[in-house]
């Protein structure tokens, strides 16, 4: 067997080796898009829902949330968990009202029927019926001011029905004492020497948290759901 | 002997937010009216111990309130239901009390007005929507005058509840 000497290395022909060289090139290059395409690609989601689906209230405007947060997009995460909690905070004000009794109706209406004579009383007249109705459900507390916010007891409002404006969704309490009484006063006029109240004002201070809830949800989903339709399409 | 209407019927606050040994009335403007109760009034038992004053002044004491059924139709009383107002007829066991006088008849009611200003009040006479403001104890006064100056039940009942 030959013996190479020590410390003297020799050429040895390596037929393989072009090809071998090729091979770590082309491993190389695969490697390279690889990487090149796991950073284009976002992270992990649960997904955007679609336009509809992002309609339903809590679920649609949360699951935008989820996704928003796990894309890195807070700013979104942000607004649209505002919308799942706008949402909530809806649905637990309806639950609390339908819990107080909701609407206020007059079982007499059978009786009426039942007799057929006409009947003079006004069923759903505001101070003697359906005031004290809300004082013993809770809805207004001794000596608290409600206040027909959308649908005035007069006005425009005196066309409207009774057993539509006088149910308690049309009612909003005002804050006990003096300054309930002062606020309620300074809605439609000028009250013991103190301005109406302006636009901004009558908003803030005379609708309820559950309307102002509302309207934020009405205007939030669809410009969620349009935000996340135009990210989609870019 | 049974009463005629429209009656009055006088009765404790109850419920949750009720103040207790605040006595209140109610209106019943025909038989039926007074035959029909409602599940809030019954859990609470707004009618247990009411005290009827019909339109000639005769009393009578509700002793007992039996639930009889429904009032129908169904759908009605499945929606009323689920706002805790589900309309039933009831038997109301009376029992009679002495005649009382007109001015006796007012005398009560009026006392029960001054002490419960939450039920006659209205906010928006008092915020000045249609007109300055008025005065929540002129209102009441107001509204006991009114019922001072009715010369029969018919007429105080048309004061209060037929606007």
């Amino acid at each position: 067997m030959a013996r190479m000497p020590q410390g003297q290395p020799r050429p040895v022909p390596d037929p393989e080796g072009d090809r071998y060289d090729e091979m770590l090139r082309q491993e190389r290059l695969r490697r390279a898009r690889v990487d090149a395409a796991e950073a284009r690609s976002p992270p992990p989601s649960v997904g955007h829902p679609e336009l509809l689906e992002s309609l339903i209230p809590v679920w649609g405007s949360g699951r935008e949330a989820v996704a928003d947060f796990q894309e890195g997009d807070y700013a979104g995460a942000a607004l649209n968990g505002a919308l799942a909690a706008s949402d909530l905070f809806l649905a637990g004000s309806i639950v609390k009202g339908v819990a107080k009794g909701g609407f206020y109706t007059v079982g007499k209406i059978a009786a009426k029927k039942a007799t057929k004579k006409p009947t003079k009383t006004t069923p759903y007249n505001w101070d003697a019926k359906v005031r004290p109705w809300m004082g013993k459900q809770g809805y207004l507390a001794k000596g608290q001011a409600g206040h027909h916010w959308a649908i005035p007891q007069n006005g425009w409002g005196k066309g409207v029905p009774e057993r539509i404006k006088n149910q308690p969704w049309n009612i909003k309490p005002m804050p006990e004492g003096p300054a309930g009484a002062e606020m309620h006063g300074r809605m439609t006029g000028r009250y013991k020497g103190k301005p109406k109240f302006n636009a901004l004002e009558q908003y803030i201070y005379g609708t309820p948290a559950w309307s102002k809830t509302a309207t934020g949800a009405a205007v939030g989903h669809p410009a969620a759901a349009a935000k996340a339709e135009s990210e989609k399409r870019r | 002997m049974t009463p005629s209407f429209p009656a009055i019927g006088f009765c404790q606050d109850v419920g949750r937010y009720a103040t207790p040994g605040l006595e209140k009335f109610v209106e019943f403007s025909s038989s039926e009216d007074f035959a029909i109760c409602n599940g809030w009034e019954l859990k609470y038992g707004a009618r247990n111990g009411m005290v009827l004053v019909d339109s000639e002044l005769r009393s009578w004491r509700v002793v007992s309130v039996t639930r009889l059924g429904i009032v129908p139709p169904l759908w009605s009383f499945l929606l009323r239901f689920l706002v805790q107002q589900a309309p039933y007829w009831v038997d109301q066991e009376l029992e009679p009390l002495e005649p009382i006088t007109l001015d006796q008849l007012k005398d009560r009611m009026a006392a029960s007005i001054l002490s419960n200003p939450d039920d006659w009040r209205d906010d928006e006479a008092i915020a000045g929507e249609d007109g300055p403001p008025q005065d929540e104890q002129e209102m009441l006064d107001a509204r006991v005058a009114g019922v001072r100056a009715a010369d029969s039940v018919e007429g105080i009942w048309e004061f209060l509840y037929c606007r």
